[in-house]
């Protein structure tokens, strides 16, 4: 986290929600128009979930006639598909190819089993490696790495989360750019030095910017979720780390943990662009050979849930408040929720669109936003990891009514699990999840994240072709008993951030009944309400 | 907003030409050269452009008004903004609701923007649904209902949406102060968002006569991106859109900023965990420059700041003074109005505001008295040069570059030749422009001074 401009630390502070911190080792504020929208959008843009779980859809020739379809829209959309070529080079990496012609331009991605989890026993160590890969190799210091890739026009970058690491090249595939570029990538890989000098100034940086991360209560409560629904879990812990943490790690510690994990065994390579096969196939030899050896990560631990879905064996809800001097409160609840080989995993994506993951037309949206004005921003989630990753629902409301819209999402989701959603809410949701499948592989850089996720996950290779059939043949009732299976009412862990002062203060309308947790007490018995 | 990149013209022609066919008084159509991009203007003065990209099967379809924040007066800020929300509310043909349902149900993305000079409205289909666009689009252009029992719903939402990404905050609370210094008589002074007071009173006459005044064709550009035939786009364009009355749309005053005559400071006293500093110069933008080349140059001077890792702030205050947790620079040159050069960063520990503030002007003040080097602008083009191909990965990007420039009434075209002028600037002219506007009287700084963020314990 060397470089942090507001944008970057506005991304990362909504990734954290999600669990992924994304640290850009190299920032070129490429020339990019975007409206200099001050303030933007009736939503709030969702950041793309794409390294957890990127649902991207193949659509078939015409969507499939479903007795419960009540389109009137006989158009039907050109199919897509996305052909994706896979090999093991000859140290048995896999490689994941792409062909995109179109634009004189490459995305090369290495992603290794590298992500904080491998380094809960010192937090934020898996991240400063990430982020230190550019600071200087064998062969050049960190002022030459960037003047080089930057006079190429090439633009480098890095990212983290819990279950991985990885590190990306964006060239144009002119030789005489890409080549140059290629060689410092490939250099990077395997020989990163993490000169002393440069570390002390990152672990610097990386402390003050945990400590610029204590003034957004989205953060703080963030972390608190995570820390008490995977308690000593290696999930639990910060992707970035905590100050008290980071403050202990030694060069040391970067040096072991990147010869240990940043190897060949232990990375796959995704290609987009425009390339033959041919020389691609020649291209990830090239990577690869330069790579270190060394041993495949083990994985990390399984999760054991206990009694009522839930890491604590607890039988009741547990309700956290921490004060804060902010005007909003903001709330998050939820529990461990699934792996992404769970095969739930499409009833609840289908579910989780309906509750709160559709922007502007989910129930959650509904109830909370639009009929009682009570926050800008709410969502629900199924993070699917590569072991079971959170089920979460957030939102920000002002401290007044904290109470209120904790209430009001609660019951949102307990009708949910009673009833179930209606056919209507299902064919919605359906159509809108299998029409955005050729959005959400249009660009290269689309691309590059969903085969990336369909490699790292160990999704079929056919995952894109079969999602519309996968997403269309579920039925209410399959998502009523997956998600009563993997959510428990009575078993949430409930975080609000906020001034309980006021929310103490606040009068309650009749209908609301009163969540101790956000009137400040802390406590692990439960709550009063049915 | 940074530097932007030229819709694709890979045939590397420098000099636009344009083949117009004149059809009937008002209305006109033109093509670039590379035969991308077409332009329609129809009768009813509704500027329609298309750019033909037919990499994946998918369009983005915007809208783009020529209202925003800067339209807007005290008392009455933020209701471009509220009139966003509401127009996602019901209308005369559409039931509370029915609008973003029909786009969800087609696997639309859909969303709005709020700016200074413009308010935006899009959605990303697949290319079969573009006739659903514009009709929903033509529907909420001159049919909204605006109701106030829906109003007092999206007003709270807004509120909550000010205390989230201001008032609770730090560094935006303090932009948003600083902003109000750096802009004294220009409308960039008030937030996009509106004041406090503005928003808790605002009511609906006053949205339904921002509506009627400003949501109308001749108002308006519609952008579309992606694979489509531009002809079909236009056919379209005429069916739903040909129909509406165009308006006559009030000429703005004139709000220039007052030429500065001294440097402002302001200190912001808030709980926070570190302090900030942001400082900025009154210049021009690429509208009101008297000289063009001194935006040109500009642009050039912002990316030799910050413009990537190896960039002199990065360089020299980050890593070997290490006096920046993390240093920023930015430049709007596509504004109505006059614009800021920025420059904002988080001292290191131990290092104060005082220090910084320093250690940057001491850096312009280099640019003023020795050249850059060959390298650095080397450096600068190069990243052109890439970002022109990068820009086509993103329809998205390639549309707002045209809805932007036409917005505040450039033309598209313009930015072809832009990012070729930047191309352009020699160190001589950035010395020039830096002694120009790198002075103590255009100058305003902003201090975050963190006040304990303890609440007493519970």
């Amino acid at each position: 986290m060397k470089k942090l401009n507001k944008n970057q630390l506005g991304l990362i502070i909504l990734t954290l929600i999600l669990g992924i911190v994304y640290m850009m080792a190299g920032t070129n504020k490429s020339l990019i128009p975007m409206p200099s929208a001050k303030y933007t959008r009736a939503v709030e843009t969702v950041e793309s979930k794409s390294t957890e779980s990127n649902d991207s859809a193949a659509e078939s020739q015409s969507l499939p006639e479903q007795s419960n379809q009540q389109t009137a829209d006989k158009i039907t959309p050109k199919s897509v598909s996305l052909k994706i070529n896979q090999w093991k080079t000859k140290n048995n990496v896999d490689v994941y190819f792409v062909a995109a012609p179109e634009l004189p331009m490459l995305d090369i991605m290495v992603t290794f089993k590298a992500g904080a989890a491998m380094s809960a026993t010192k937090p934020g160590v898996a991240a400063l490696t990430n982020a230190m890969l550019n600071e200087g190799t064998k062969k050049y210091d960190n002022e030459q790495i960037s003047e080089k890739l930057e006079s190429l026009g090439a633009i480098f970058g890095s990212s983290i989360d819990k279950d991985k690491s990885s590190i990306n090249l964006r060239s144009l595939t002119d030789q005489s750019k890409l080549a140059p570029a290629l060689e410092i990538f490939n250099d990077l890989l395997a020989n990163a030095t993490f000169p002393q000098k440069n570390f002390n100034r990152v672990k610097n940086q990386a402390i003050e910017n945990l400590t610029l991360s204590q003034q957004y209560p989205e953060v703080i409560s963030s972390n608190q979720f995570y820390k008490l629904i995977y308690a000593n879990h290696p999930y639990g812990v910060p992707t970035a780390g905590t100050i008290e943490s980071v403050k202990t790690i030694k060069r040391d510690d970067l040096i072991s943990f990147y010869k240990k994990f940043y190897n060949y065994n232990n990375a796959q390579i995704t290609l987009v662009g425009d390339l033959s096969e041919d020389k691609a196939k020649e291209l990830s030899e090239d990577i690869a050979a330069h790579m270190l050896n060394g041993e495949k990560a083990a994985d990390v631990p399984e999760i054991k849930l206990v009694a009522n879905n839930n890491i604590f064996n607890k039988t009741n809800n547990l309700v956290k408040h921490i004060n804060f001097p902010s005007t909003q409160t903001h709330i998050i609840f939820g529990s461990v929720g699934i792996k992404r080989s769970d095969p739930d995993y499409f009833a609840l994506t289908l579910g989780n669109h309906i509750l709160g993951d559709m922007p502007l037309t989910s129930l959650l949206f509904k109830n909370v936003r639009i009929d009682q004005g009570l926050a800008y921003s709410v969502s629900s989630d199924f993070i699917a990891m590569k072991n079971q990753g959170p089920f979460l629902i957030n939102m920000q409301t002002r401290n007044e009514k904290a109470n209120q819209a904790l209430d009001v999402s609660k019951q949102t989701l307990t009708d949910f699990l009673k009833n179930g959603p209606t056919e209507q809410e299902l064919t919605l949701a359906k159509q809108n999840l299998t029409g955005q499948f050729p959005i959400n592989i249009a660009s290269n850089s689309k691309k590059l994240a969903t085969v990336a996720a369909i490699g790292f996950y160990n999704l079929p290779l056919d995952y894109l072709d079969t999602y519309v059939d996968n997403i269309n043949k579920i039925s209410q009732q399959d998502i009523m008993t997956a998600f009563n299976k993997h959510v428990k009412i009575d078993n949430l862990t409930i975080v609000t951030v906020g001034n309980a002062e006021v929310t103490r203060a606040a009068k309650l309308d009749d209908k609301t009944k009163p969540i101790t947790g956000v009137d400040g007490a802390e406590s692990p018995t439960g709550i009063t309400e049915q | 907003m940074k530097i932007f990149k030229a819709p694709s013209l890979l045939i590397g022609s420098t000099i636009v030409s344009i083949i117009i066919s004149i059809t009937s008084v008002n209305s006109y159509s033109a093509v670039s050269p590379d035969n991308l991009t077409h332009e329609k203007m129809l009768d009813n003065g509704l500027k329609v452009i298309v750019r033909e990209d037919h990499r994946s099967p998918v369009i983005i379809s915007q809208i783009w008004y020529k209202v925003g924040s800067s339209y807007e007066s005290n008392g009455y800020t933020g209701l471009s903004h509220m009139l966003e929300h509401m127009m996602f509310k019901a209308s005369k043909n559409l039931k509370d609701g029915e609008f973003t349902k029909i786009i969800a149900e087609k696997g639309g993305q859909q969303n709005a923007f709020t700016s200074n000079d413009y308010t935006g409205y899009y959605q990303l289909l697949s290319n079969v649904h573009l006739e659903t666009s514009f009709k929903l689009e033509a529907e909420r252009m001159q049919n909204l209902s605006l109701d106030s029992a829906v109003l007092e719903k999206e007003r709270q939402v807004v509120i909550e949406e000010r205390r989230m990404r201001t008032d609770d905050d730090p560094i935006s609370n303090t932009y948003e102060r600083f902003l109000a210094a750096a802009h004294i008589s220009s409308p960039y002074h008030q937030p996009v968002i509106g004041w406090p007071d503005d928003l808790k009173n605002m009511n609906i006459k006053d949205l339904t006569d921002w509506y009627n005044t400003f949501y109308a064709p001749n108002n308006a550009t519609v952008v579309v991106v992606g694979d489509i035939n531009a002809d079909d786009v236009f056919a379209l364009a005429n069916k739903y859109f040909g129909g509406l009355q165009k308006k006559d749309i009030p000429a703005s005053k004139p709000r220039n900023e007052m030429v500065p005559i001294g440097e402002r400071q302001i200190t912001v006293n808030i709980p926070a965990k570190l302090p900030y500093l942001i400082i900025a110069y009154n210049v021009p933008s690429f509208r009101t420059a008297e000289n063009k080349q001194d935006v040109y140059a500009l642009e050039v001077i912002n990316s030799i700041l910050t413009g990537g890792n190896s960039a002199r702030l990065n360089k020299k205050l980050e890593r070997e003074q290490e006096i920046v947790t993390s240093v920023d620079s930015s430049y709007d040159s596509f504004n109505l109005y006059d614009g800021l050069f920025t420059i904002s960063a988080i001292p290191s520990r131990g290092k104060t505001i005082a220090n910084l503030k320093v250690a940057i002007i001491k850096q312009l003040e280099e640019l003023k008295s020795s050249t850059v080097t060959a390298q650095e602008l080397e450096r600068v083009k190069a990243n052109l040069i890439a970002g022109k191909v990068y820009e086509q990965d993103s329809i998205s990007q390639q549309a707002s570059a045209i809805g932007v420039l036409e917005s505040i009434n450039l033309s598209w075209r313009d930015y072809e030749t832009y990012i070729e002028a930047l191309k352009q600037v020699t160190p001589e002219q950035i010395k020039l422009t830096a002694q120009k506007y790198f002075t103590e009287n255009r100058l305003t700084s902003a201090t975050l001074q963190p006040k304990d963020i303890q609440l007493a314990k519970d």
